[in-house]
């Protein structure tokens, strides 16, 4: 190593030296487990919508929303008796919303049943994934205001929290939530439609 | 970094130098395979900087057992996961700073893994003991600082190593474990002098970007 530079001289013994005293298990390695990309792809997944002033403005909804909340009941007991009736439909779907549900749809029906409003969700193909859960949610048109249903266990009736309006928050969506401990809307839905 | 240029470099054709093959043959070569070639190391670190879609998963799946066996080596097995799975969503957040003039992914990578290590360790305020080096090296006067980043070191350098084409690898194996001349590795190797020169020039070069960005400031 005589005809080069010093500094080259100095790189290449420090390496010599370095590489000297690697062992087998330096280059040994070991397949980190299954599903632990999903895990790192779904507690950093980007946040794109709802935006954050979102929290806030709810309390502020919920208040509009039981005002407004009286006359509609008023409304839906006049039309119809104790029996459940459709209010609304909606065809739910994956469209434009997170690749990891490809595949996954549905349908949301809006019914009264006694006193209170009831979605049901029929959903297909619509798999669970671990470390993170599914949450149903309504969501006003501008995308700003929503109500959480609570998670999301599968086909069957929820019921809309009393006083809400659901005229107002016609949009149905079940989100893909990391189990973080976070109240907000995760921003990736697995599947939504709008009721009407 | 902010004036750092974003485009998608083209897949040049000076990889598939047919030489390496041939001579690779004629000299049985190196019998640890090369990973991956430098080429799409260069793109994976580009797009990587330019925070292109996919990015993070390719480094993931390109170098997700390297910080796990780290982490495993480290923090233990059973926190092994939770910790690869900090280095990796932190990479995602702070991808924008990674900055390829200053060295390799591979090294960005091992620094954040590395510090993740030393914050797990100090939180936990146990030993690395249930790593497997610490056993089989007995290595308990060490602090548990110095003892990851030794072992942090030596699997950035054994990484690098393995990136290196087959020819330069092969070369510089020879300069490195068997202490031949450049005359003794060309007559071994039957490659013209100047070519055995060259390759342990670049090799060095590229062995000491590959642990560019991973200094530790101490050990």
């Amino acid at each position: 190593m005589n005809d080069q530079p010093a500094d080259h001289d100095q790189a290449f013994e420090s390496l010599r030296s370095s590489a000297r005293r690697l062992e087998d298990i330096d280059f040994a390695r070991n397949e980190p487990p299954a599903g632990l990309w999903a895990r790192i792809s779904t507690e950093a997944m980007p946040v794109v919508a709802p935006q954050p002033s979102v929290r806030s403005r709810r309390s502020l909804w919920v208040l509009a929303a039981v005002a407004a909340a009286a006359a509609v009941l008023v409304g839906f007991s006049l039309r119809n008796g104790t029996q459940q009736q459709p209010l609304a439909a909606a065809a739910l779907s994956n469209t434009d919303l997170s690749p990891r549900a490809s595949g996954s749809s549905g349908d949301a029906t809006l019914s009264r049943k006694g006193d209170s409003l009831i979605l049901h969700i029929e959903v297909r193909n619509l798999q669970p994934e671990p470390v993170s859960y599914f949450e149903l949610w309504m969501i006003d048109t501008s995308v700003q205001g929503m109500v959480s249903l609570g998670p999301f266990h599968g086909s069957g009736d929820y019921r809309v929290p009393d006083g809400i309006d659901a005229a107002k928050f016609p949009i149905v969506d079940i989100s893909i939530e990391p189990a973080d401990g976070t109240p907000t809307h995760s921003g990736e839905s697995a599947v939504r439609g709008t009721l009407d | 970094m902010s004036s750092r240029l974003c485009h998608r470099p083209a897949p040049s054709g000076a990889g598939a130098r047919p030489g390496v093959v041939l001579i690779a043959k004629r000299t049985g070569a190196s019998t640890l395979p090369v990973l991956t070639t430098r080429i799409d190391t260069h793109q994976l670190e580009a797009a990587f900087a330019c925070g292109e879609d996919g990015a993070v998963k390719r480094a993931y799946e390109r170098y997700g057992s390297l910080i796990y066996t780290l982490c495993r080596r480290t923090v233990g097995h059973f926190d092994a996961e939770e910790v690869t799975q900090d280095v990796f969503v932190s990479a995602w957040r702070s991808q924008a700073t990674y900055d390829p003039s200053r060295g390799g992914l591979a090294g960005w990578l091992v620094a954040i893994a590395r510090n993740r290590a030393i914050d797990h360790l100090r939180r936990q305020a146990r030993r690395p003991a249930t790593s497997m080096l610490a056993e089989e090296h007995g290595a308990i006067a060490t602090s548990d600082v110095a003892l990851v980043n030794s072992i942090a070191d030596r699997m950035l350098l054994s990484e690098a190593l393995g990136e290196l084409e087959a020819r330069p690898r092969m070369v510089l194996e020879l300069a490195f474990y068997e202490d031949l001349t450049h005359d003794e590795i060309a007559n071994r190797t039957n490659l013209p002098l100047g070519t055995v020169k060259s390759d342990i020039r670049r090799g060095v070069g590229r062995l000491e970007r590959a642990l560019g960005h991973s200094s530790p400031g101490a050990a």
